[in-house]
């Protein structure tokens, strides 16, 4: 996390989440789309697979981000780009998008497993809770 | 007092008066399109021919009316890094502006060659031999061809769409690189301002080549990781988030890697001068002094801490100069052998000067053929003057008056460092060996430059001077950008490259007229797809950019010059090989025979003057040569290697 970044609220957090996966399944279904329609993917191709690289690596996506996860994007288009290659498979919309949508989703689910892996330690025991419980300013 | 306190608390007080309004941001956007106006203006007299003088100073008009406006936003505005953002996507309008139909450059034709491989093949690592080292870093083709495939945009607007991305993203990583040093906003405005005006910014780094790309990826590395520093000095970091920063480090640095083999190792080399000068820890720390006075498990944390800093500082370094070395090693060796002889050859070119060497060298003589005008001749000598005096101002500054600034000194020291190695590499483009790996060298040490007006005004306190002495300084500081940015691409960018203009024979950038275009479509039309065309090199530009051949070029294995310069006919050998690649065709130019290429060599460095006419009209004679196109100017030939056999042993000593 950067030295200015404060932690976002929990909704605009599930918001910007749901735009990634919404980012993703663009990106994984960009093959089967009219060529004509495609360049609404551009943004999502650009964005989605850094801020949610950034996501999974515990920085929230910011304004401040954004100029960080374009690269990121980018290193990711190169990564899918060399692993498709090495793997044999021909370069195209299809294995380009889906590719690059899987990633997106599983950054982005990896993301949440962590979180909740974290909150599962942190959760309080059955000594701690009623303590936990009366700690004021929580919430 | 930290340099951020001190900054920005004089900034407040500074020249400029605040001004939020979006009634200003509205007046700057204005502005800025006005700019633009101007410079497309420039841009369409220069085709026409007219004069230099008659819209150069148009052209500057423009750009630096667009620069003061950014200055002015930037610094004053709420939207500070979007203008930034905004001042790197203007200055792609001239390059794009000429290069909106098809490359111009030559590097960026060779990329385009290597980019229409990728996309007609669905595979990477396709070969040019344009640029043969080029198959093996493939990044920047790979991620253009991603958005090509996946948006629908077409190739070259791929392209173009990348290099506008990556464009604007270089000054607003200069800025946050600033910010994390620490430096307060205005200045870490004026030094993504000053990084928008190094001698590459405007066309080199906006044409489509490795390195464009590979600069961000180096800035973005470089950025992470001093803001990786900061976050160890200025927060309290867990182990997870260090490893987080330094896993992203290590995504980008991969990138870069694959990317462009030079950028990497300037990356290294900054990332190197940054971790022995950055500091990770806050002056006033007491970690280190009382280590065995503390409990146990103070101790414990304190030691567990440092490891984490010493991890932080040096894995990026490792990192990226471990990728490097591995991609060398086990993908590409043959960069060492590419890339040697550009340290090599300048070493060896100062040693003859100053008479240790064994050769003779000679200093290229500044602007020898250059036509621009006179106010640019003077800026180009007064732009690396003004760095050398900023920065001795800079280095002097910061030895005598430590006291004021130790907190932020080692921090200063990166800046001045990098900056001395961006003056270190003015001398060694003055030796013709020399000229094209120092200037790669720029987007990376300018970034020093870039810091030494923050430099400045730390060491010499500019923000606590009176009101008069500041609005002086600022005004200073102004002009001493627009004489930057004139000077600085005065003597970086030949004129053919910065402006459109008529035919001028031996020019990558003026070579191609109807009737080339023309050649290339009969090529598109006629021949196989890849074909393989034996050509001099504007031609080979035009070829490759407007059809699909392939040109190969004159190497120690290839030497094709020997058909246009040589008295006897080609030797056996040189046909042999060009049979076994698979070189069928022949094109010549027959204004080879009348002009001497200008600015570029037809095929070598060294190369006789001129090419014998009657060596380009023998061709129309020899019984193995079958002419398939025939315009005024060019003549493509179709190559019969059986038929040569049989002619050459009679011909062999023929001497025309």
């Amino acid at each position: 996390m950067t030295s200015t970044e404060a932690q976002p609220r929990q909704t605009p957090r599930a918001r910007d989440s749901w735009l990634l996966i919404g980012g993703g399944v663009l990106l994984t279904v960009a093959g089967v789309l009219p060529h004509g329609a495609r360049i609404v993917v551009l943004p999502a191709l650009l964005l989605v697979p850094g801020y949610a690289l950034l996501l999974l690596l515990g920085r929230p996506p910011s304004w401040r981000g954004l100029s960080i996860a374009v690269p990121v994007s980018l290193v990711m288009a190169m990564c899918a780009s060399l692993l498709l290659d090495v793997l044999g498979i021909r370069l195209d919309a299809v294995s380009l998008g889906s590719t690059l949508g899987a990633g997106t989703l599983l950054f982005v689910a990896g993301a949440y497993a962590l979180e909740a892996s974290s909150a599962r330690r942190r959760a309080p025991t059955d000594e701690e809770a009623p303590q936990a419980v009366a700690s004021p300013g929580e919430g | 007092m930290s340099v951020a306190t001190a900054s920005s608390e004089g900034g407040r007080r500074g020249g400029f008066r605040p001004s939020n309004g979006t009634v200003s941001d509205l007046v700057g956007i204005g502005l800025v399109v006005a700019g633009a106006a101007l410079v497309i203006w420039a841009l369409r007299k220069a085709t026409t021919g007219d004069s230099l003088r008659s819209y150069d100073p148009i052209f500057w008009a423009g750009m630096v009316l667009a620069y003061l406006t950014v200055i002015w936003r930037a610094m004053t505005g709420r939207f500070g890094v979007l203008w930034v953002g905004l001042l790197g996507l203007f200055t792609v309008l001239p390059k794009f502006w000429m290069s909106r139909i098809g490359p111009i450059y030559y590097d960026e034709t060779a990329h385009w060659a290597l980019l229409k491989g990728v996309v007609s093949h669905g595979r990477l690592f396709q070969a040019t031999p344009l640029l043969p080292i080029g198959q093996a870093y493939p990044g920047m083709e790979s991620v253009a061809a991603t958005i090509h495939w996946v948006s629908g945009l077409s190739a070259w607007h791929s392209a173009l769409l990348l290099i506008a991305v990556v464009h604007c993203l270089l000054p607003v990583q200069i800025y946050y690189i600033a910010r994390a040093l620490p430096i307060s906003h205005r200045w870490a405005v004026v030094a993504a301002i000053v990084y928008a005006a190094n001698p590459s910014f405007i066309y080199e780094d906006v044409m489509f080549a490795y390195e464009t790309f590979a600069i961000l990826l180096m800035l973005t590395i470089v950025r992470l990781y001093v803001e990786a520093l900061a976050d160890e000095r200025d927060r309290s970091r867990t182990w997870r988030q260090s490893i987080a920063a330094l896993l992203l480090i290590a995504v980008m640095s991969f990138g870069c890697v694959v990317t462009h083999h030079l950028t990497s190792l300037t990356g290294v080399v900054l990332l190197l001068v940054a971790a022995f000068t950055l500091r990770t820890r806050a002056p006033d720390s007491a970690e280190g002094v009382g280590l065995d006075e503390g409990p146990r498990s103070e101790q414990q944390t304190d030691s567990d801490a440092r490891w984490r800093r010493l991890t932080v500082r040096w894995v990026p370094v490792a990192t990226l100069a471990g990728f490097f070395g591995l991609w060398v090693a086990l993908v590409v060796p043959e960069t060492i052998p590419y890339l040697f002889p550009h340290v090599s050859r300048p070493f060896s070119g100062l040693l003859d000067l100053i008479g240790l060497g064994k050769g003779k060298s000679v200093f290229r003589t500044l602007f020898s053929r250059s036509t621009i005008p006179g106010y640019e001749h003077a800026l180009a000598l007064a732009a690396p003057c003004l760095v050398a005096v900023a920065l001795s101002f800079a280095a002097v500054g910061w030895f005598m008056r430590w006291r004021r600034t130790r907190q932020a000194r080692r921090d200063l020291l990166w800046a001045i460092i990098l900056a001395a190695g961006y003056l270190v590499s003015l001398p060694i483009t003055l030796l013709p060996e020399g000229a094209a790996g120092a200037h790669r060298t720029w987007a990376s040490t300018f970034v020093g430059v870039t810091l030494l007006p923050a430099t400045l005004a730390i060491v010499y306190a500019f923000e606590k001077r009176r009101l008069f002495v500041r609005r002086l300084t600022a005004v200073a500081g102004v002009l001493a950008v627009i004489a930057l940015l004139i000077g600085n691409v005065a003597a970086g960018t030949p004129v053919d490259y910065r402006y459109p203009g008529p035919y001028e024979f031996g020019s990558d950038t003026r070579s191609v007229t109807s009737e080339t275009l023309g050649l290339a479509r009969w090529v598109r039309n006629h021949l196989p797809d890849q074909a393989h065309v034996v050509t001099d090199r504007f031609t080979a530009i035009a070829l490759t950019d407007h059809s699909t051949a392939v040109t190969p070029l004159h190497v120690p294995g290839l030497p094709i010059g020997e058909i246009w310069y040589s008295p006897r006919p080609p030797t056996p050998t040189l046909l042999f090989t060009m049979q076994r690649h698979g070189d069928n065709y022949l094109a010549v130019d027959l204004r080879d025979g009348r002009y001497v290429p200008r600015l570029a060599e037809l095929f070598i460095p060294g190369e006789p003057a001129r090419v014998p006419r009657h060596n380009l009209t023998r061709l129309a004679h020899w019984p193995w040569l079958r002419l398939a196109y025939s315009s005024q100017h060019y003549r493509l030939y179709r190559i019969n290697f059986n038929r040569y056999l049989l002619w050459y042993p009679f011909h062999a000593n023929d001497v025309d």
